[in-house]
């Protein structure tokens, strides 16, 4: 009993001494709960302690529990505080690491984009659906016919030669000229004018084909074609629609002219201009004469159009005195070329890495 | 169609500026593509007298003239190679002037001579291309001291006109002028002189009757250089030629007139320098005055020299098989059956309405013309110019249809111009041969049709009429209301009401027609497209990069990407580069990586929707597949993992992530013995959905790549999108399970197995010997190599145990681990690395 209580009295004299110095040679969590295990531990001197006090006198024991209490309290505020410390200075190193080289490229599958054509179509597409215009697919490989004589191409003359054809042939077949790669996605009406009865609103849209190559002609490019076939429609409709579509592809504001033309499929024809979408001459009061994409005329030619021509309609079995029609075609690759800034038409055909990768 | 502001300003006698003509014709529908100034630019040029001439007394080559420039004498160095006449008027630049080309002319130091300004050259001027001085003729010459522009009267505006080919009355001057009185609202009445000069006087023992019978006859005539001299002319030759036209189908009218005592040597001035502003280089005075003609009245007539005509008529027929005729430009040509021509006794002198023959061509030593004033049907003229490559002012015109009812004013005006210019002696009563006649063409309608189909109810009736008669039609009542309006012989393109409302639209302005937004019923997207749409977007947001090819390409192409050979042909191809029709994608995308390699980008991934085009027992001998293809070449880049080239597995990413995004499920099939030509055998595998084979993935077969010369082994995939969208419209989203209410327990396992051996057969027994309870089974690592049997691989899995209904102990799971791996052994043979 003399030896448990003088034990207690010793251990607890030196805890008291260590206390002012307690854990400060701990620098890391783990060495701080090592050295707090061996005073708090289920074997730190601490827990020892307390297992001596059964051995001692009654009237001891309060005296020195009430010690031995205030030491353990006292640890554990110092480990508390000290386990604090080093988390602190934990996440102090942790934030203050080397920053990353935030130049280094991501990492993954890289970038993939969309071909400027069909981007751009799916653009022009998506416009008139939402003006009421159905999407309907028509075949590249067509009929001469279809593609010249129901769209009312009077034979042998020269509005054949706006669009030189290259005619297809495979094994067997018979006349070389009765079948053409499309030089047009107006073959839309040939198609479904006879296979619908009006009224109808149709919009297509694909590649095309023409004999011609140079710096501004591309053997095959790409094209929109729709028409709209009622009752009382007329030129104004396509006036209202056309100024819809150049609002919601090029922006309020941008001016429209209709130039009168010709198509063999249509009658009154006409080219639609839009202002230069580069100098935008209606916001500086003139065209630019430096201007390099409308060449100093302040105006673009976007599309073709006009209302389809009676001879078309009555081709395809409707009767022009009841029904009448809007109609419009425009190349794809002059307004991708338009939107992306592209001058030379072969580079989209071209599919050249150093071009695609800055799509 | 090149037209001259002044010829139209002196036609219309519309007193406007170009750009003011040009605006007008393009918002009239002839669309006016550039305007190109002559004379403008020149400044300081004189016309000036030559009075004496002296070599340099120092240098060679050069000669020292004496002018008069109207005020003072000047001397001026000039080289001379180029003789002046003496009294000659030339046009003198002084110091300080500027020329048509821009430059500056200054006074420049010969040795001791100083010249003072320069004689200047036909090109200087800007008047022909010649580097001859320019001299007036005398009799043209206005005075010296003259400002040389106002006095030669050099300042015109050229504008480049795109003509529709519904346009052939634009093809000239008189039809373009016409066009711009009506915009202008002025009337038309152009003065042209329609007479020929004097009157033939005949022998009165000669009867009249007589004189088409009799092959030569004698013809007196009053002639001369002025109209105010007049001296009777003995000729001798035939009044007229018999004219036969054979194909009466393809030429409805020809007339033939004779012209003696022709006089060649050049044109007047005037004449030879619009001509030149024209494109059109002056010859000699006969072929001058019917270039004049074509490009007066846009009709081309043509002029043979009637001694080198066998006679004793011409005939307008069909070549026959085996013909030839050499031509103007000197192209001899072999004739067909459907080539019409203008033939002698000999054979073809010309090649009707396209060009004429060489051998009868009018040269200096020509006496005697027969003048053409003709109308060709324009489906033979534009059959025969397609067939021969031959594109003429002449049958461009003809092409689009020059007007029938118009000849005999051409004829006229033609021999008018003839006499005048004293190039000639016309015989006045041609032979006119007209086979048919066209009705004028009468359109019955009226106000309220023209705004009904314009959408504009405010056009005035006045205005449209006044329109209509502007452009020549003759306005009645219809005796059903309305208008019975006759349209002019020169506006063929006019036939039905909707072209009535065109031209009062287009002589209005087009911007005067009020904006309708249509109501169309709203619809249903096309959900194909949407769902190509979203494939593209899908993937792009891979990492690939969309293409697109042409649809043509070599037959080589084909053959050595193992592509089909059996392709669609083009008939007509630009070239053998493009001459059939694409039956895969792969060559297009392998031309592609050919190129990036040769221009050092060794590195892609791209793919391509397009359509192949396969020959087919259709009518149209053809099928388009819709399809997609895929080439994925060169390093993976990361700049921290292991350094690799992009291979199958990459692939097959793409292609699953694909049919996830649409929600159906990919199949692999093995290639068996059967692999796509283009593919490597061993390493690729053909796609399935739904038990049906679409296409295939692989890397390129060692064969196709070294014939597309490459470096790399692109991975390729070929797929059919069609079958794809079908399944994808139909497809559902998927049935989500709850979440799992008890822990999963992971185990990783290293397999030794024979390299044959796949990681599906793994799984397989790993599912069987571990039921239910076997929740995912991974691949964590693939290794051969040091440590690993010879042909054998590790193959680190790890799988991750679960049971539905309670938490599993380490005791189950030591025991499925042991049944695992016992019957790994058992079936494949596999080992767990020790
Ligand atoms: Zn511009």
């Amino acid at each position: 009993m003399e030896q448990a209580q003088k034990e207690i009295e010793e251990a607890l004299r030196r805890l008291e001494a260590t206390l002012p110095h307690l854990f400060t040679s701990s620098r890391s969590e783990a060495e701080l709960r090592a050295e707090n295990a061996k005073l708090l531990g289920p074997e730190g001197e601490v827990t020892r302690i307390f297992r001596l006090f059964p051995k001692i006198e009654a009237e001891r024991r309060k005296e020195l529990g009430k010690r031995a209490n205030a030491i353990k309290s006292a640890i554990e505020q110092a480990f508390q505080q000290k386990l604090a410390l080093i988390k602190k200075a934990q996440r102090q190193a942790e934030l203050e690491c080397p920053p990353i080289d935030i130049s280094l490229p991501g990492r993954g599958v890289g970038w993939g984009s969309l071909h400027p054509i069909s981007a751009t179509m799916a653009v022009l597409i998506e416009v008139f659906e939402s003006l009421g215009f159905e999407y309907v697919e028509v075949p590249e490989i067509d009929f001469a016919e279809n593609n010249f004589g129901r769209l009312a191409f009077p034979p042998d003359h020269p509005a054949a030669d706006m669009q030189d054809s290259f005619f297809t042939r495979s094994e067997g077949s018979g006349n070389p000229q009765a079948v053409v790669l499309r030089t047009h996605t107006t073959t839309v009406q040939a198609h479904f004018l006879r296979s619908r009865p009006p009224p109808m609103a149709l919009v297509t849209g694909g590649a095309v084909y023409r004999r011609d190559d140079d710096a501004t002609h591309s053997p095959m490019f790409h094209q929109i074609d729709g028409f709209w076939v009622d009752r009382d429609v007329c030129f104004a409709h396509l006036h209202g629609l056309m100024r819809a579509f150049v609002e919601r592809i090029f922006g309020a504001g941008v001016p429209i002219r209709f130039r009168p033309s010709y198509f063999p499929f249509v009658e009154p024809g006409a080219e639609l201009d839009i202002g230069c979408t580069f100098c935008r001459p209606w916001e500086r009061g003139a065209p630019s004469e430096q201007c390099k994409v409308c060449k100093g005329t302040g105006w673009l030619e976007v599309l073709g159009c006009g209302m389809i021509h009676p001879l078309v309609l009555e081709m395809a079995g409707v009767s022009p005195k009841e029904w009448r029609g809007i109609a419009w075609g425009m190349g794809v690759d002059r307004i991708a070329m338009l939107r992306y800034g592209i001058s030379d038409i072969r580079m989209l055909y071209e599919n050249d890495m150093r071009f695609l990768e800055q799509l | 169609m090149k037209a001259s502001c002044n010829w139209l300003r002196e036609l219309s006698r519309i007193k406007a500026s170009a750009e003011e003509i040009a605006e007008k014709l393009t918002q009239a529908g002839l669309e006016v593509e550039a305007i190109h100034r002559h004379g403008h630019e020149i400044k300081g040029v004189y016309i000036a007298r030559v009075e004496g001439e002296s070599p340099h007394p120092e240098q060679r080559g050069l000669r020292i003239v004496q002018i008069f420039n109207g005020k003072e004498r000047q001397e001026v160095v000039m080289r001379s190679e180029h003789p002046l006449p003496p009294n000659a008027s030339v046009a003198w630049a002084q110091p300080g002037a500027r020329l048509a080309n821009g430059t500056e002319v200054g006074v420049r130091r010969f040795g001791k001579v100083e010249s003072r300004g320069m004689i200047l050259s036909e090109a200087e001027l800007g008047v022909s291309d010649e580097a001859k001085p320019f001299v007036v003729p005398p009799s043209e010459s206005p005075p010296a001291g003259a400002n040389a522009v106002e006095a030669l009267d050099l300042r015109d505006e050229i504008l480049d006109i795109a003509v529709t080919p519904n346009r052939p009355d634009a093809m000239g001057h008189l039809g373009l002028a016409r066009e711009l009185a009506a915009i202008f609202r002025e009337p038309f009445a152009p003065r042209l002189n329609t007479q020929p000069f004097g009157v033939v006087a005949l022998p009165e023992e000669i009867e009249k009757a007589e004189i088409k019978r009799k092959d030569r006859s004698w013809l007196l005539h009053p002639s001369s250089a002025s109209a105010t001299t007049t001296k009777l002319v003995l000729i001798q030759g035939p009044l007229s030629i018999p004219i036969q036209i054979e194909a009466t189908e393809r030429c409805s009218r020809y007339i033939g007139n004779v012209v003696h005592a022709v006089e060649g040597g050049p044109s007047p001035f005037w004449m030879r320098y619009r001509l030149y502003l024209l494109g059109q280089r002056a010859v000699d005075r006969v072929v001058d005055v019917t270039n004049w003609i074509l490009f007066e009245t846009g009709h081309p007539i043509h002029a043979f020299d009637l001694d080198r005509l066998a006679g004793p008529q011409i005939t307008v027929r069909l070549a026959k098989e085996g013909e030839r005729i050499v031509l103007l430009d000197g192209r001899e040509i072999a004739l067909g059956k459907d080539d019409l021509v203008i033939a002698d006794a000999e054979g073809p002198v010309a090649l009707a309405g396209i060009m004429g023959g060489k051998e009868s061509a009018v040269s200096g030593g020509t006496k005697a013309i027969l003048l053409e004033v003709a109308h060709f049907d324009p489906p033979s003229i534009r059959r025969t110019r397609r067939r021969h490559g031959l594109q003429t002012q002449s049958s461009e015109r003809f092409e689009r249809g020059v007007d029938a009812e118009a000849l005999p004013f051409v004829q006229r005006r033609a021999l008018a111009l003839i006499s005048h210019l004293g190039c000639g002696i016309p015989v006045p009563f041609g032979v006119d041969i007209e086979v048919r006649r066209s009705k004028p063409t009468v359109i019955f309608t009226s106000i309220n049709e023209v705004r009904g189909v314009l959408g504009d109810p405010s056009i005035p009736e006045v205005e449209a009429r006044r329109i209509l008669e502007s452009l020549g039609c003759e306005m009645s009542p219809a005796e059903s209301g309305g208008w019975r309006v006759t349209v002019p012989s020169h506006r063929s393109d006019l036939a039905r009401p909707e072209d009535l409302a065109e031209e009062i639209a287009r002589i209005r302005g087009y911007h005067l027609i009020p904006a309708v937004l249509p109501k169309i019923p709203s619809k249903e997207r096309n959900p194909r497209l949407q769902l190509l749409e979203r494939i593209r977007c899908t993937l792009a947001a891979q990492g690939l990069r969309e293409t697109i090819h042409f649809a043509f390409l070599s037959p080589d192409d084909l053959k050595r990407s193992g592509a089909p050979k059996d392709a669609v042909l083009l008939v007509n191809p630009l070239s053998t580069e493009r001459s059939v029709l694409r039956t895969s994608m792969i060559p297009s995308l392998l031309s592609c990586v050919q190129r990036g390699e040769r221009f050092d980008h060794p590195m892609g991934r791209l793919f391509e929707i397009g359509k192949r085009y396969l020959p087919a027992k259709t009518p149209l001998g053809a099928i388009e597949v819709l399809s997609l293809g895929i080439a994925l070449f060169g390093p993976v880049r990361d700049w921290l993992s292991i350094k690799r080239h992009a291979d199958f597995y990459d692939g097959k990413w793409h292609i699953e992530h694909l049919f996830r995004s649409l929600r159906l499920e990919v199949e692999w099939q093995a290639f068996d013995d059967t692999a796509p030509p283009w593919a490597h055998p061993r390493k690729g595998a053909f796609i399935q959905l739904k038990g049906r084979r679409i296409g295939a993935l692989a890397e390129i077969h060692p064969d196709v790549a070294e014939a597309w010369e490459l470096s790399t082994r692109p991975i390729l995939a070929e797929l059919e999108l069609s079958p794809l969208m079908e399944e994808a419209l139909k497809a559902h989203p998927p049935p989500i399970h709850p979440l799992p209410r008890y822990p999963s327990i992971v185990r990783d396992f290293a397999f030794v197995l024979h390299e044959s051996v796949s990681f599906a057969s793994l799984r397989t027994e790993i599912e069987e010997a571990g039921g239910k309870l076997v929740a995912r089974v991974d691949v964590l690592d693939l290794y051969q190599g040091e440590g690993i049997p010879q042909a054998h691989k590790s193959m680190l899995v790890r799988i991750e145990f679960r049971h539905p209904d309670s938490t599993l102990t380490d005791a189950q799971v030591e025991d499925l681990g042991r049944r695992i791996v016992q019957r790994v052994a058992e079936r494949l043979g596999g080992t767990l690395r020790a």
